[in-house]
């Protein structure tokens, strides 16, 4: 996944958490954030959701590091790793009792769903256009004469037509 | 009450209410969208029914901050897959049109159908949120509640004659302290087309003449 794919997933990813356990979300970089402070910071709250991420494998070093001060992750709220494929195997080899923590949890990230494709996109149009009897063209024309009428539907006509210049 | 004092009322209202919904500040359009699909698998977690609302939720942006975030079909004409069903066998489908603010979002428009089993009365109800407030607003509110238009016949005239006195009461359409924290008001719906939607205004408010001519008699 590209690193701005990967930063936007994790965006999501905080946002998702945050939005279904009704908990805030802190995301510690793994690369970034000073590790003698990690163990303490994961406890100042406990109780929030954290998630470890590193989208380059920072070293087996750190991995080592991590390992030994393994009884810090216990804590009451979730920790999740968000881990690039190639950090998988280094956490394996050189952290194996989070990897026995971590056990078969492990899943990989794929697209959100939840963007609309163009199938539905175009799906939608045809029912608002079969419904209300009128073309793509006409309703266009009508909110650029400002005789479309205000109404929900045909502000979604607009918008999946791609002009949010005319909402 | 003249109808002139209605459509001032009337305007009043619209105007209240575009200034709540300009002051009303939603987060960016990603969260919006997360936080409808968390209560939904919530609220399909309580229930027997089968959803996936992880699949349902679809968001589309397009040019200038504008978002739609959708559930189920645009035009529902009947159960599918992409609806959320609750127990009671009901289907709920809404769109919701959000344009960027700041670091957040406003609100542009709403509908959410809920659509309830064949055979009961009224068969859906929709809530509506327009863009901007209508020419004349006793045809057509900023906010309102569509209903179907025969179930509604049905339930109003059953203790009320005739059924639009009732049907098109200022009371709807002027809120009293029930009524402003029950904005909605009740509009004719079954629209298949413009000319369909405006027959049924003029229906209404022929109604709606009626109806004042009464209360000033």
């Amino acid at each position: 996944m590209p690193l701005q794919d990967s930063e936007k997933a994790l965006n999501n990813l905080r946002t998702d958490l945050s939005s279904l356990l009704q908990k805030p979300t802190r995301v510690f970089n793994l690369q970034d954030h000073p590790f003698e402070q990690l163990g303490e910071s994961l406890h100042q709250p406990g109780d929030d959701v954290v998630i470890l991420a590193a989208t380059v494998d920072p070293g087996s070093a750190l991995w080592s590091s991590l390992d030994l001060i393994r009884s810090a992750l216990e804590r009451k709220g979730p920790i999740i790793f968000w881990l690039s494929a190639d950090c998988v195997p280094s956490l394996s080899e050189h952290a194996p009792n989070i990897r026995s923590f971590i056990g078969g949890g492990i899943f990989a990230a794929g697209p959100d769903g939840g963007m609309m494709t163009e199938e539905d996109r175009q799906s939608r149009l045809q029912q608002l256009a079969e419904h209300y009897q009128l073309t793509n063209d006409e309703i266009v024309s009508r909110a650029l004469s400002g005789t479309l009428p205000s109404e929900p539907h045909f502000i979604e006509w607009l918008v999946l037509l791609g002009r949010g210049d005319l909402v | 009450m003249t109808i002139e004092d209605a459509l001032k009322r009337a305007t009043s209202l619209d105007t209240k209410l575009q200034a709540q919904v300009d002051g009303f500040h939603l987060p960016p359009a990603h969260k919006v969208f997360s936080g409808i699909r968390a209560y939904l698998i919530r609220r399909a977690d309580e229930m027997s029914a089968t959803n996936n609302p992880w699949n349902l939720l679809k968001s589309k942006e397009v040019t200038n901050g504008i978002w739609l975030i959708t559930l189920g079909p645009t035009i529902d004409k009947g159960p599918t897959p992409g609806h959320f069903i609750f127990d009671s066998g009901a289907r709920l489908s809404f769109g919701l049109t959000l344009r960027d603010h700041e670091h957040g979002t406003r609100l542009v428009s709403f509908r959410y159908q809920y659509q309830r089993p064949d055979g009961t009365s009224p068969n859906f109800l929709r809530f509506d949120l327009n863009p901007a407030a209508h020419g004349n607003p006793l045809a057509e509110p900023l906010c309102h509640l569509h209903p179907s238009l025969l179930s509604v016949l049905a339930v109003v005239g059953a203790g009320l004659s005739p059924p639009s006195s009732s049907f098109a009461s200022p009371g709807l359409v002027i809120s009293n302290g029930a009524g402003r924290r029950f904005f909605f008001r009740i509009r004719s719906c079954e629209c298949v087309g413009l000319r369909r939607e405006k027959s049924l205004f003029l229906f209404r408010l022929c109604g709606y003449r009626e109806t004042l001519s009464k209360v000033a008699a």
